[in-house]
């Protein structure tokens, strides 16, 4: 696989942002899919599988254990179910 | 030039034609906050419309990155900078005016002060065009996704998935997917620019179609449609769009034995975030009071969902639920004034809108008309400071014919598949 080239005039040119929260974007994706009555362990794979782009961003910004908390966080929050975000 | 009543900027505005309005328009919502770009409905849509030669460029359902990407390469932003130049020389500024008649079917998100593309091409020196547009280049058109966050293959083993990180520098910050298509707008730019006369707008649904025959290639759609959605085909010479899957509208289709069907790219989203309908539109063109039909609840009456760049001026039929995560200023300039109210509603659901979120995707038939049966309180909790409670309720969907097509509770059911079949989770 080719490497990244800063100096190609074609290459991804990245744009800083300065407002915006990746926290919170991870945490409302996270309520969206816990919502649907998403298991711990799929909500885990939306974040760990480099397919889907966004989710797994935050999975190799912030890793992990990051993921799994923030899982456990928002369940949590939403639901009183401790295995998916189903509530009855 | 005639004048026309746009009620998304609240006001009259200039536009070719008088006002003629279909008897019902075809229109969707877009739930943003559940898309992760699988791109599902852009193959959906490309392996029915736009596989043959000639068409290699012609996504006419993309999903882009925002803020980086788009389709052709920076549409938005291209023309957002057209606009804003055309205010600057005439001094004057692409404000809206929410303190008057917000909130009334007439001016729901306030009034709109500036210019529409369509004025804005009068008041400057752009009078060779209707609408301010601009036609992009090959290179723009060139690939979707063009430095956007796309998912990874494996080079080495055929259909097997990568599970290295992407090797791409990746953005350090906020992003969210747009899905697009054609708006088939009240005011289409592309009908208005075409010299031919060749594109139309149907009577009975307002889908927007470019006519084969009469089309002689000049390319003025292209150039002058604000969302770039018609795309000109070098092998037929003719500009080519969105059809909406009209045979599917009308029924064709034999496996709903008659009942109006969603399009394709509606029917394939797996992370249920669309829904598409239809809804009644009268002699003036406001929408009919159509209370339980689920379009005109989650845009007239909930205000949740809201049109993509409503300041252009073409009164698009495509309306988005904005994501929760991205800095309003942002979201105000994509999707008007309304974005605030949207939001502080979509994080904190009403008993009715939790329920009509269960249509997404519920069924491949139009539904028509909703009602809710009463369910039991499964969940009661102060969430962010605000008290919240959760009913199982059941929403059921009905189709043109009264017939019911779904049946769905709020608390999402799940099916578990047994180990022994393949794909089992």
């Amino acid at each position: 696989m080719k490497t990244f080239e800063p100096s190609d005039p074609h290459e991804l040119v990245g744009i800083h942002l300065a407002e915006g929260d990746p926290d919170f974007m991870a945490e409302c994706l996270v309520e969206e899919y816990l919502l649907l009555g998403w298991s711990d362990q799929q909500l885990m794979s939306l974040f760990a599988r480099p397919c889907f782009g966004m989710t797994h961003r935050i999975y190799r910004d912030r890793g992990h254990q990051y993921v799994a908390e923030l899982i456990a966080h928002v369940r949590a929050k939403w639901t009183t179910n401790e295995t998916d975000g189903c509530h009855a | 030039m005639p004048e026309v009543y746009n009620w998304q900027l609240g006001r009259k505005m200039h536009y070719p034609y008088a006002e003629r309005h279909p008897r019902s328009q075809f229109a969707f919502v877009f739930n943003i906050n559940r898309c992760i770009a699988c791109q599902t409905c852009t193959m959906a849509c490309k392996s029915t419309w736009t596989f043959s030669k000639g068409q290699e460029y012609m996504w006419w359902n993309n999903v882009e990155t925002k803020p980086y990407g788009g389709y052709p390469q920076s549409w938005d932003v291209r023309l957002l900078g057209l606009l804003d130049e055309t205010h600057r020389k005439a001094a004057r500024n692409a404000q809206w005016d929410a303190s008057q008649q917000r909130g009334s079917a007439q001016a729901p998100y306030g009034t709109y002060e500036g210019m529409t593309i369509f004025e804005a091409a009068r008041s400057g020196d752009r009078r060779d065009q209707v609408a301010l547009g601009y036609e992009p280049t090959d290179v723009e058109w060139r690939s979707p996704n063009f430095y956007e966050d796309t998912a990874t293959g494996s080079e080495a083993v055929p259909d097997k998935l990568s599970m290295k990180p992407a090797s791409l520098p990746a953005h350090d910050t906020w992003f969210f997917y747009l899905q697009r298509l054609c708006n088939h707008c009240t005011y289409p730019a592309c009908l208005a620019a075409c010299p031919r006369g060749a594109i139309y707008k149907r009577p009975e649904d307002g889908i927007v179609l470019i006519d084969q025959g009469r089309c002689r290639g000049y390319r003025k759609c292209v150039a002058q449609c604000p969302y770039k959605k018609p795309m000109f085909r070098a092998t037929t010479r003719v500009s080519e769009k969105c059809i909406a899957c009209y045979p599917r509208i009308e029924g064709k289709d034999p496996l709903t034995e008659g009942e109006p069907m969603e399009t394709r790219c509606m029917a394939a989203c797996v992370g249920k975030i669309r829904l598409q309908g239809l809804v009644q539109v009268g002699d003036d063109g406001t929408w009919k009071e159509d209370r339980y039909n689920p379009l005109y609840y989650l845009i007239k009456t909930e205000k949740v969902a809201l049109p993509l760049y409503p300041q252009f001026g073409t009164e698009p039929n495509g309306y988005y639920i904005p994501p929760r995560w991205v800095p309003r200023a942002y979201l105000r300039q994509m999707f008007g004034p309304g974005v605030d109210e949207a939001i502080e509603k979509y994080s904190f659901p009403s008993r009715e809108l939790m329920a009509v979120l269960q249509l997404f995707r519920a069924s491949q038939k139009i539904v028509y008309r909703y009602e809710i049966i009463e369910g039991e309180k499964i969940f009661e909790r102060t969430i962010n400071g605000k008290p919240w409670v959760l009913y199982n309720d059941t929403v059921v969907g009905f189709s043109k014919s009264g017939k019911e097509v779904a049946r769905v509770t709020v608390e999402e059911p799940k099916y578990v598949r047994p180990d022994r079949h393949y794909n089992s989770i």
